[in-house]
């Protein structure tokens, strides 16, 4: 390996790793003031206010938005998704333009307008609205997903499937849905993660009354909690490193991921 | 279109449900009912109180010792929820607004978020003074009974006091000015080792500096005048403006918040670290943010000690629960509790000559912690808040002259 | 019913599915009506289009608008530079290879809040970063360090919005250029070209054609971040994110419209940047 590409590495190494060295060190340290380059101890004092405290009920309510919010947006992503990969340019154009406009639209933007809308409609400051409000954005991001897996599911499947003289639902239970089981799977990841981190759409629509892991995190660094916070940085991390590194050795046992 | 008709049906029904939502409350007569009517309506309800939940300790002794109180002896479950003054008064407004189903029964409020609450009629009352707890509360307390001298009228019940204080560290600053002009001559003498925050505790030491250079508290006593502010908010800019390039980085950045400043001071960068509560720096102490050598600071000159409260919206689902929790809080037990240094130390609005004697001889020998100030030094420094418009004053003039100015 | 006439057949399917096609966006466009309405004084009972453009053109406004757009358009530039990098150093199959690949991915999946707080860990100025140049003797006292976060200058905001975007960058130009065709490298090769102008000239272009939409996700989603400018950015300028968050808690009257205004205009950006991606490169 050459010189400048080795030192590449040592940096790429330690811009990406620091970071999370930090937020471990926070999590469990105790007093770390300048000039220290370590803690003056280490305490697991962080870590009771998980079970004992604020953050407990706010984990279990992010897991709980996360899943209803993915599982929403994913139910509902399939047929539109599908409708989308097969109809004409127009309803390409419509259909992409269509679930690009949640993401492209800042969360803090759709977050206040959300917020009127739900108000209006009742749901404000509940979790059901933070779950609606987490399903706009996941619906548009699982939409363009499975755009994308039903161009690559041959259309003469389905039609061949329709001519054998399978009726269409049966057609879904034994033809589309075995082929559409890992995108299934991912898909709802991808919806769980897109709800689990959010934060502007919880605090607007959420009104303060529905306490989520990320807005708990957003509060503690605020309020100058680093210890609390790095403590609900690393539980934050957890899944999205968790469905990184599952989806990574899966796709390399299937060959699909290139090195 | 053809196959329109479930979706024209789902569409009417959307729009019904929305504007079904508003139930003013009964407006019982929250001033002249029974208390034993109060208290057996509230019974078997849930009260939910808006709060500020930043401080782990306020928590703790909500939800660990105020809730399950109040379901032990009321029936009374305790749900508390997130909310600053702007959010509640927002929250409001669009309740109100829309017509919509209230949320919080309780909110704890102070100062402006109380102006604003009053000046658009969000909030029920009048309630507060026939709570039983009431004839205890120190109503002869300028800093009670008085929010920002705007009277209570019994739209808001006194919960905790809290003053302000500087913060030192007695390792590095032995023999800290103990005087608004000791204070200038200290940052003189020490360059790039003192600032303020951008947030409240900042906006209130910029009061605290007016009272000094005014002549006292008296000089903006009696509401708003121009003339009054006019003759003295030059005097207080130009004395920030001729310390500013003595203050940490020449003055010309300032911690946003008064968490980054306490960072600041914790990491050595600056000497001094300011709260509007006297206490903070016990707790930040015990949980490691702050150096264990830090002290609280009252200026001679006095600092000005806020009272805060809590209301009950117009539009509460459970303004009779709101009531009952809201006299517990106001109870001695409750308040002596919540002196305790080790719980949260916010002040009592309980006068101690107004309590049973038992309950005073309480009051009176709580073990103090090491490095909390000494009640009767916190009663003589003592200042209140003036008319809410100065403090607008104050930060619109300090962005406009010193943090836009280069 | 009788077999339909062909074309109208087609016609039929085509307008259900249009509209089914179009339901990501309905609570978008709901949302985004509800702040026209609000941002021209609906919430003050007296609506009119002239105070939505009274509002929206608030100077103020258009400072956070620009200084936003500035730190969005620089963590992009300098994210898309080092993925493009690391993408063309680091193209073999290598372990030392795959190692740098996977180094340079591993902030894809971390949240932004958690991005935020570790750069406030490291980079204020008694963070650290401070202690280890302090280690090293770089620096004497934390006031020599200098200054990152939250100054207008937004050299940590910057910084963190990077690092965050390096690894979705990253992944996406590592993988294009892993599939690219071996042949066209090769057949340019023989032709003579030297091997530094076969990455210019071949590499590169098919790269940034594959890149660019990535690329534009990023601004977009760099622009509108809250949590990252909530932590990291100044107070003054405002970031146009922050500001629209602060005025719709600002109790004043009017603030919330404003707040409304500002999220019509931080939109109209990310729209902007949307369609000027989409105009001129139709394939």
């Amino acid at each position: 390996m050459t010189r400048p590409a080795r030192l590449g590495t040592i940096v790429l190494a330690i811009a990406a790793l620091l970071p999370l060295a930090a937020l471990v060190i926070t999590a469990f340290g105790t007093t770390w003031f300048y000039p220290a380059l370590l803690p003056a101890g280490w305490t697991l004092e962080g870590w009771t206010v998980v079970g004992g405290g604020r953050l407990g009920p706010a984990v279990a309510t992010s897991l709980a938005i996360g899943s209803a919010a993915s599982l929403l947006a994913t139910v509902a992503a399939v047929p539109i998704g599908r409708a989308i990969a097969r109809g004409d340019r127009l309803v390409a154009r419509i259909g992409t333009g269509a679930a690009f406009l949640p993401i492209a639209i800042p969360p803090i933007a759709l977050a206040t307008g959300l917020q009127l809308l739900a108000l209006r409609t009742g749901v404000g400051g509940t979790v059901v609205g933070v779950v609606l409000a987490h399903a706009v954005p996941a619906l548009g991001y699982l939409t363009l997903f499975f755009v994308g897996i039903f161009r690559g599911v041959d259309p003469e499947i389905e039609s061949a499937a329709h001519t054998l003289g399978l009726s269409p639902r049966a057609a879904w239970r034994h033809v589309l849905l075995p082929l559409l089981r890992r995108p299934l799977v991912e898909a709802l990841l991808l919806g769980f993660l897109v709800s689990w981190a959010q934060v502007p759409l919880t605090l607007l629509i959420g009104g303060g009354a529905v306490r989520t892991l990320a807005t708990e995190l957003l509060a503690y660094v605020q309020a100058g909690q680093d210890r609390l916070a790095a403590v609900s940085a690393l539980l934050l991390l957890l899944p999205a490193l968790l469905a990184l590194g599952a989806s990574r050795r899966l796709a390399r046992t299937t060959g699909t991921l290139a090195g | 279109m053809r196959s329109s008709r479930p979706l024209h049906a789902l569409v009417i029904a959307l729009v019904a449900a929305c504007g079904g939502g508003d139930r003013a409350a009964d407006t019982p007569e929250l001033a002249t009912m029974a208390w034993d009517d109060v208290v057996a309506q509230a019974r078997g309800t849930t009260v939910t109180w808006r709060m500020w939940r930043g401080d782990p300790s306020v928590n703790a002794f909500v939800d660990g010792w105020v809730a399950p109180r109040l379901a032990e002896r009321y029936g009374i479950t305790l749900r508390t929820v997130e909310g600053q003054g702007p959010d509640i008064v927002n929250q409001l407004r669009l309740e109100a607004q829309a017509s919509a189903r209230g949320q919080a029964d309780l909110v704890w409020i102070n100062g402006e978020t109380f102006a604003a609450l009053r000046r658009d009629t969000l909030l029920a009352g009048p309630w507060a003074h026939r709570l039983p707890n009431a004839r205890y509360v120190d109503s002869s307390s300028a800093t009670v009974i008085r929010d920002f001298e705007r009277p209570l009228e019994g739209y808001e019940s006194p919960w905790g006091r809290v003053q302000f204080a500087l913060i030192y560290d007695t390792l590095r600053t032995p023999t800290p000015p103990r005087t608004v002009a000791a204070l200038a001559e200290w940052i003189r003498a020490h360059p790039g080792r003192f600032t303020h925050d951008q947030g409240f505790a900042g906006a209130t030491f910029h009061k605290i500096v007016l009272y000094a250079l005014g002549g006292g508290v008296a000089t903006f006593q009696g509401g708003f005048r121009e003339a009054t502010w006019a003759a003295h908010a030059d005097t207080l800019f130009e004395w920030l403006a001729a310390l500013r390039p003595m203050f940490w980085r020449q003055g010309e950045a300032f911690p946003p918040s008064v968490a980054d400043l306490h960072r600041l001071f914790a990491n050595g960068e600056v000497d001094f670290s300011m709260s509007n509560n006297q206490h903070e720096v016990v707790t930040k102490v015990r949980q490691g943010i702050l150096p264990a050598s830090a002290r609280a600071l009252l200026l001679e000159d006095g600092t000005i000690a806020n009272t805060h409260y809590v209301g009950i919206p117009a539009n509460a689902p459970n303004p009779l629960g709101a009531m009952v929790v809201a006299d517990f809080l106001l109870s001695p037990e409750a308040q002596l509790e919540k002196r305790r240094p080790e719980v949260w130390a916010d002040g009592t609005v309980l006068a101690r000559d107004r309590l049973p004697p038992d309950w005073a001889m309480r009051f009176a020998t709580l073990d103090t912690a090491a490095g909390a100030l000494p009640d009767s030094m916190l009663a003589r420094l003592a200042r209140p808040e003036v008319a809410a418009e100065y403090h607008d004053r104050i930060v619109a003039e300090w962005r406009r002259r010193i943090r836009a100015a280069p | 019913m009788a077999t339909p006439h062909p074309r109208r057949a087609v016609k039929q399917t085509s307008r259900w599915t249009l509209l089914i096609a179009a339901i990501p966006a309905v609570p978008a466009l709901a949302g985004l009506a509800w702040s026209v309405w609000a941002a021209g004084g609906g919430l003050e009972g007296a609506f009119a289009g002239r105070t939505i453009l009274a509002r929206v053109a608030e100077p103020l406004l258009w400072r956070s608008a620009a200084w936003s757009l500035t730190i969005a358009l620089v963590a992009t530039a300098l994210a898309t530079g080092l993925a493009i990098a690391i993408a063309l150093g680091y193209r073999g199959a290598a372990s030392h290879d795959r190692v740098a690949r996977s180094l340079a991915a591993l902030p894809l999946p971390v949240p932004p809040l958690v991005v935020g707080l570790g750069a406030v860990l490291l980079l204020s100025q008694s963070g650290v970063l401070a202690r280890v140049a302090a280690a090293f003797g770089w620096i004497a006292a934390p006031v020599e360090m200098p200054i990152l976060l939250h100054d207008a200058r937004g050299l940590g905001l910057i910084a963190a919005l990077a690092w965050k975007e390096v690894g979705f960058l990253s992944l996406v130009a590592c993988s294009i250029v892993a599939q690219l065709d071996p042949e066209l490298a090769a057949s340019a090769r023989t032709l003579g070209m030297p091997s530094r102008a076969v990455t210019r000239r071949v590499v590169l272009p098919l790269l940034w054609r594959g890149l660019a939409p990535s690329v534009v996700a990023v601004l977009v989603f760099v622009l509108g971040n809250y949590e990252l400018a909530a932590l990291l950015g100044p107070a003054d300028p405002l970031p146009l994110a922050v500001s629209i968050a602060e005025r719709s808690r600002d109790a004043a009257p009017g603030a919330l419209g404003e707040a409304h205004a500002a999220a019509l205009l931080a939109t109209l950006l990310a729209l902007l940047a949307v369609v000027v991606h989409e105009r001129p490169g139709r394939r």
